[in-house]
């Protein structure tokens, strides 16, 4: 009957015996014990009632989570059977201080994985990442700004006292206002990337990442090797014909259509950055395109946002565009704003208040 | 050979017998590592001849810095002990340098040696020598200390020279705030000098000298005394606006004839007229001589001994069909002594003789050279690094500034060094192969070298590891002489900079990998666009060296320009030498002619051209080749100024010359048309010859006939001088005039009023003309556009073509195994049309002779793991050597990818790709992004 | 101790390192925080290396072509 039961649990009923042994008899003893253990050892451990996961967002706009949504149908086994997600406030309630807030110290369950996503931005998220990181064996970034900063990375580029000020202080809001300081946890006074603040095991850009790869990250996990992630830029899986950017003197903003016949496929367009505009695919990490045949922005035929921050992580989107426009001999003047490259990736130092001339 | 001299020469052209004297140097080259040393302890000062008598030198000595080869010598004439030696004395004095001579490489013995050598053929290149004004007094060198020659000025310019490139005076040192440069000292001068030739270098570089004086001393004024500004070569009078315009080079057009000291501090007073006509007295501190060239006495005894003749500006004679061949057959001559010329055609003569030797020599060709041979190469793929360090002492050239013991103490401690080893000399034959020894016995897989400079011994370490069984590009040098012991002055900082310099080696070296040397074929023939002289030049030499040539031509005749032209500047008849090249070059089985043809399509690279010709009937032919020459000559300008085409009688030069002149009276040649003005600043070159020969023929013919010349500048270089002396003896009238103020040409009836502003007399005047004759300039063609994009080979501001170096590869283009000759490249007279062509093919053969190349490993590799063919780099390599290719996909129905492609012998390895991907998808062998950060991060790790 | 500069030199094999061993030629004294780092021409330093050395402390950084 316990076997049967056991099978009801999804549970081999191998792993169950019945054995009688009296107190003269070791040698029984010793032969069923040794007997279950190696069957027991073949059907390997129990997989329970999945991997316990937890997750967390931090300076986040739930984009990431909508994006693990998307994962769509193959989503249900996933957490139906293969995670057990014990914590997850964009979910289900949990406290950090115990249930009735007891508790002194913030504290998340433990779990095997660990999700987060968006950078660190003030003390709450910085306290809540070295909490994940003490209780979750695997952590993930996921998403651009957990692995770079992403948008809210762009104030990094700005002062930030003065920005305070400005969206604090100044008459334009309430009168006589000032920076609360209470109920609202400090600033850090720069977005930090999660990598910057604690080791991080894995890193999944995007903004918002492609559901395909969210689902290769988990599988992968549960089958115990490594994710088949995407390494190079977003031109590599770019369609579009090249043939040499030197004939470009300056970018052009994109207020215009790029030309292209609409009958005829991707491969038929020109390059965008070798039509003028300022294409981010060579210095981003490419993922959009996985499962959807051309880089997202592409196969909308308007020039990459560079949304996946930079290839392998390392690298400077910015230093390298503008870089690449100079020794192609294009004005690299002529970009509007070219800090605003960094829109994905302004943490890890990247993007800093411009010394002013 | 060094320091020796040629004394006899005897035999005949294929079999001459040389006889050599080779002076003492009394320092064993060999041994010599030109650590100086030896000059730092020497205690005779002797003026230098370098530094133009402006500065000392020692004893022992070498010559200049550059000096090929840097090794010491000893003047014999000069050595305290050699003098003593010689009278016979017993006790000798000094011997200093044999004592601080580390290398043992002073030998007070040494004794003259005599050389007979046998050879084929004879280059006479032996140059000129400046004119020294000492004797003319007029301009009071050698008497007041503030005249100069050019030669002194440019020293006292340099850092290297004697007041170190500060400005002063040499009668006090004060600073000088004026300068002045007399041009034509010892030139166009038959009363003072007998040099009545131009020497064709002096205008140019004494432009140089005020603009580079000028950019050093800040308010500086500079002033040029000239009759002519003969700046006629490639993007000279660019040069010239420049100075004028933009440094502030003052330039008038007047003769000075005497220079007066005033006062006893040194000031000099110069006399002149100025551009205005106003006679003025100008005060200076300094005042160049910008002295000639002559041949020297003992070339003229020389040419006399090897039975040459001379001209009778006494420069070697040559005939303008064969400009580098002298009087003599198998006697062959380049640079200064066929005539005054500037380096960039005496590199182009050296080379014209080269092929002008290999046409006489072409059965013996290679009969001489050996190859060597190396040891299997070891595989040290997956070795864990096994770095041995050789620490040189160089003498005491290193070792006298840095504590060498603490330095290879402390490279034992570098992570994977498994060796380290001090040397007296590590460059030395004996150390060389002791550490062929230790590579070998202790299994090192990496070498790093603390020693001199890479770029003169890196060869030598590279040969050393090959001989040791290493890939030879497993070797670093950390530069502890050059860059530290040489230039710091603590022996504290020097050696924590060397034990710096060799962390970062062996930091490099770490990651350095086996390269494998890389060749390509070389496909044996020629293709030689455009059938003007030089083409046919061109093409005639390579076949005579045994070379297939295809010869293409547009138009339906071979000749080109030279078709038009009757004599060359010096009187020698042009068709019936055309007409025998071309049936040269029609009857010589090696060559194949395509007339009415042109290039339609081109590809390929160095050794292996793939040329598309296509005829005009539309046929195609595509022709397989190694090498290129683009002779394609110039266009004549048709003007649309001075009434021409309009007014009868108005004519350009070349059609002047079969023109009815019967009955005419007056003539006015107007020069530069369409020649160095505002879009073509630049000059043509010949038409200033072609005006004052036509001249002369003129008047010669009918010496009551009025022939004016209204000129800018007259350009009679070199010994075309002698035609402008003659013309004006024989009364043709020259009249400047300036770009501002041009000429009038107008119809008046009958004759032609022309209308110019004579600067003697300053107001205009009318010269009635029954011929006005537009000596109109030399404009490249429209097609070169084409050309240029088709063989990947650029063009120059002024649309010509564009050499690889204007000074050192005056023939080559920049992209490999294409050369360039004759107008194509720059407005030049026949000869030098020649030589330009002789001197193309001479490069193409020296190419062609080979069955393939070898080239340096130190080239891009592409990592496809990393290269996403995002095409960012394909248009930044200057030498277009990268492709895109596509990828098929390797997983079913996945699109296909890209990834670039790098022609290894089309790149030269500048790395422009490896800066500009932001994916490290191409890096230089030897110089990746690995190699070169952990260089940065070895010099920053203290 | 007065401040003395860590700066990195990237000086083209053809002619900035050549004027370099010239200047030891001509024993010319010079400071001695530079440390020279040799390439084959200046365009191929890629401003990643030279951001590089500045993230590792280096206080200049100079490109020589
Ligand atoms: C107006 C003028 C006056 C001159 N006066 C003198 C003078 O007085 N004294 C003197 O010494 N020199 C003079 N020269 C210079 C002299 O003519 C040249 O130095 C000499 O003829 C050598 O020329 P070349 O072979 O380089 O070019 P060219 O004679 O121009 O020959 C080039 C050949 O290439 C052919 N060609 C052009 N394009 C192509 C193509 N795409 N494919 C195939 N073939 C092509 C042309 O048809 C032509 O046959 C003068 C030149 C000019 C234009
Ligand atoms: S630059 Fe943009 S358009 Fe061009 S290949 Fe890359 S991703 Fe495609
Ligand atoms: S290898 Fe050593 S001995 Fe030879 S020149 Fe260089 S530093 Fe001097
Ligand atoms: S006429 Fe011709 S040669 Fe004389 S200066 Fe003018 S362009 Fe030069
Ligand atoms: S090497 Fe770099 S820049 Fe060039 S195509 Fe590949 S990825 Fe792009
Ligand atoms: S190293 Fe220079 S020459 Fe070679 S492929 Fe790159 S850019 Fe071209």
């Amino acid at each position: 009957m316990i076997s049967d039961l056991l099978e009801d649990y999804g549970l081999d009923r191998g792993r169950f015996s019945l054995h009688w042994v009296s107190s003269a008899e070791p040698d029984k003893f010793v032969a069923a014990v040794t007997e279950t253990t190696q069957r027991v050892k073949a059907l390997g451990p129990i997989k329970d009632m999945g991997v316990t996961t937890a997750m967390e967002w931090l300076c986040s706009c739930s984009g990431c989570e909508i994006a693990i949504l998307n994962i769509g149908e193959a989503l249900v086994p996933i957490i139906t059977e293969a995670l057990d997600i014990v914590h997850s406030p964009v979910l289900m309630d949990h406290k950090y201080f115990g249930q009735t807030g007891e508790g002194v110290e913030l504290t998340i369950p433990e779990a095997v994985v660990g999700i987060v996503t968006g950078g660190v931005n003030n003390t709450e998220h910085e306290e809540v990442l070295h909490e994940m990181r003490k209780k979750c064996q695997v952590l993930i970034a996921l998403g651009s700004c957990a692995t770079g900063g992403g948008i809210p990375a762009l104030m990094n580029g700005m002062n930030g006292v003065e920005t305070l000020q400005q969206t604090q202080e100044t008459p334009s809001t309430d009168a006589g206002a000032t920076i609360p300081t209470i109920e609202v946890p400090t600033l850090l006074g720069r977005v930090y990337a999660c990598s910057e603040i604690v080791k991080v095991d894995m890193e999944l850009p995007g903004c918002p990442p492609n559901p395909a790869l969210i689902a290769e990250v988990i599988v992968s996990l549960l089958e115990n090797r490594a994710p088949n992630l995407p390494t190079k830029s977003v031109c590599d899986t770019c369609p579009t014909r090249r043939e040499g950017k030197g004939a470009v003197t300056e970018v052009k903003r994109f207020i215009s259509n790029a030309e292209f016949d609409p009958a005829q496929p991707i491969s038929d367009m020109r390059c965008l950055l070798e039509q003028g505009y300022m294409c981010m695919g060579p210095v981003t990490a490419s993922g959009c395109a996985v499962g959807r045949g051309a880089p997202s922005c592409i196969a909308a035929r308007v020039p990459c946002r560079g949304c996946f921050g930079p290839v392998q992580g390392k690298g400077n989107q910015m230093l390298d565009m503008m870089n690449a426009l100079a020794s192609n001999g294009i004005d690299y003047s002529s970009v509007v704003d070219r800090r605003s490259l960094l829109r994905f990736s302004g943490a890890h130092g990247n993007l800093r208040p411009a010394k002013t001339k | 050979m060094t320091l020796s001299e040629v004394t006899n020469i005897s035999g005949e052209v294929g079999n001459f017998n040389v006889t050599v004297k080779e002076a003492p140097r009394y320092v064993d080259m060999d041994k010599c590592i030109a650590c100086g040393a030896c000059t730092e302890k020497c205690p005779k000062k002797v003026d230098s001849e370098y530094d133009a008598a402006t500065g000392k030198r020692k004893a022992i000595y070498v010559k200049y810095s550059q000096a090929v080869p840097l090794k010491y010598q000893i003047d014999g004439s000069q050595c305290l002990r050699l003098t003593a030696m010689a009278k016979g004395k017993e006790k000798l004095p000094c011997g200093f340098c044999e004592q601080v001579c580390d290398a043992g490489a002073i030998n007070y013995n040494d004794t003259e040696k005599t050389h007979e050598i046998n050879v084929g053929a004879i280059v006479m290149a032996p140059g000129f020598e400046a004119y020294d004004p000492t004797n003319a007094k007029v301009w009071g060198f050698g008497v007041y200390p503030n005249v100069v020659t050019s030669l002194q000025f440019e020293r006292y310019l340099s850092a290297t020279g004697p007041t170190e490139g500060h400005l002063v005076r040499p009668s006090d040192g004060k600073k000088v705030k004026k300068v002045a440069f007399l041009q034509c000292i010892g030139s166009r001068d038959e009363n003072t000098c007998g040099n009545g030739y131009c020497s064709s270098v002096c205008c140019m570089y004494a432009i140089k000298e005020a603009v580079i004086a000028k950019a050093h001393e800040p308010g500086l004024e500079t002033s040029i005394f000239y009759m002519d500004m003969r700046t006629h070569g490639k993007e000279f009078d660019q040069y010239m606006e420049r100075a004028k315009n933009d440094s502030g080079v003052n330039f008038i057009r007047c003769r000075v004839n005497s220079v007066e000291p005033q006062g006893a501090n040194g000031d000099l007073r110069l006399s002149y007229v100025n551009n205005a006509g106003v006679q003025i007295e100008e005060y200076f501190d300094l005042v160049v001589l910008s002295v000639g060239l002559e041949t020297p006495k003992h070339v003229l005894e020389l040419a006399e001994m090897a039975g040459i003749e001379v001209t009778a500006d006494r420069f070697a004679k040559t005939k303008d069909f064969t400009p580098v061949t002298t009087t003599r057959d198998g006697i062959f001559t380049a640079g200064a002594f066929a005539g005054p010329k500037d380096i960039p055609q005496a590199v182009v003569e050296g080379s014209a003789a080269a092929a002008a030797v290999a046409d006489v020599l072409a059965p013996a060709r290679n009969e001489l050279t050996k190859e060597a041979v190396f040891p299997e190469e070891r595989n040290i793929a997956g070795e864990e690094p096994k770095i041995g360090v050789f620490v040189c002492h160089c003498g005491s050239n290193i070792a006298g500034m840095v504590d060498v013991e603490a330095v290879e103490a402390y490279a034992k401690t570098l992570p994977g060094v498994a060796h380290v080893e001090r040397n007296l000399f590590t460059c030395s034959q004996d150390a060389q192969e002791g550490l062929a020894v230790r590579i070998k016995e202790l299994g090192l897989n990496r070498v790093a070298i603390a020693a001199c400079t890479p770029r003169t011994h890196e060869p030598l370490f590279r040969e050393t590891l090959k001989s040791a069984g290493l890939n030879q590009y497993l070797v670093e040098m950390a530069n502890i002489r050059n860059h530290n012991s040489w230039v710091h002055d603590s022996k504290e900082i020097a050696t924590k900079k060397a034990c710096d310099l060799v962390r970062m080696a062996v930091a490099k070296v770490t990651f350095s990998a086996s390269l494998a040397p890389i060749s390509v074929p070389i496909t044996q023939t020629a293709l030689v666009i455009g059938g003007g002289v030089a083409g046919m030049t061109s093409a005639l030499n390579l076949a005579e060296q045994g070379f297939v040539v295809t010869l293409v031509e547009k138009s339906a005749k071979l000749g080109g320009n030279a078709l038009k032209l009757d004599h060359t500047w010096s009187g020698e008849e042009v068709a019936p030498q055309v007409a025998k090249l071309i049936d040269q070059v029609n009857w010589n089985e090696k060559i194949t002619v395509f007339t009415e043809t042109e290039v339609s399509a081109a590809e390929g690279f160095v050794g292996n051209f793939k040329t598309t010709l296509k005829g005009k009937d539309g046929v195609e032919t595509v022709i397989e080749h190694g090498a290129g020459v683009v002779a394609v000559g110039a266009d004549a300008y048709q003007p649309t100024e001075y009434g021409y085409g309009e007014i009868a009688g108005v004519v350009n030069g070349i059609d002047f010359d079969s023109a009815d002149k019967a009955g005419k009276k007056n003539f006015v040649f107007i020069q530069c048309v369409g020649s160095r003005e505002e879009g073509h600043m630049y000059c043509s070159k010949v038409c200033c010859t072609h005006s004052v020969q036509s001249a002369i023929a003129l008047k010669k013919e009918d010496p009551s006939r009025n022939v004016y010349i209204l000129y800018r500048d007259m350009r009679t270089y070199a010994q075309r001088e002698k035609l402008y002396r003659e013309a004006r003896s024989l009364g043709v009238m020259f009249i400047n005039y300036e770009i501002h103020g041009k000429p009038q040409v107008t119809k008046n009836g009958d004759v032609i009023d022309v209308q110019v502003i004579d600067h003697v007399l300053h107001r205009p005047v009318i010269i009635k003309a029954d011929m006005v004759v537009l000596a109109s300039g030399i404009r490249p063609k429209s097609d070169f556009k084409t050309l240029s994009q088709m063989y990947k080979i650029s063009l120059d501001g002024d649309g010509f073509f564009q050499e690889a170096h204007a000074k050192l590869r005056p023939v080559d283009f920049a992209t490999d195994g294409m050369f360039v000759a004759g107008m194509a490249h720059y407005p030049k007279p026949l000869e030098e049309s020649v030589a330009q062509a002789l001197a193309a093919s001479a490069r193409a053969a020296t190419l062609l002779s080979k069955l393939e190349v070898t080239l340096d490993a130190i080239k891009a590799q592409v990592d496809s793991s990393k290269c996403d063919g995002c095409a960012l780099c394909v248009d930044v390599c200057p030498y277009h050597a990268i492709s895109l290719l596509e990828v098929k996909a390797t997983a079913e129905g996945a699109a296909p990818t890209k990834v670039i492609d790098v022609n290894k012998a089309k790149c030269k390895g500048c790395g422009l790709c490896q800066a500009t991907c932001p994916k490290e998808g191409v890096a230089v062998a030897g110089f990746t992004l690995q190699q070169l950060s952990s260089q940065v991060s070895a010099a920053l790790a203290i | 101790m007065s401040f003395e500069p860590k700066i990195i030199a990237f000086c083209c094999n053809w002619c900035s390192y050549a004027a370099a061993d010239l200047a030891g030629t001509a024993r010319m004294q010079y400071p001695h925080n530079v440390r020279i780092v040799r390439v084959m021409c200046s365009g191929m330093v890629h401003p990643e290396l030279v951001m590089d050395a500045f993230q590792q402390g280096a206080d200049g950084v100079m490109v020589l072509g």
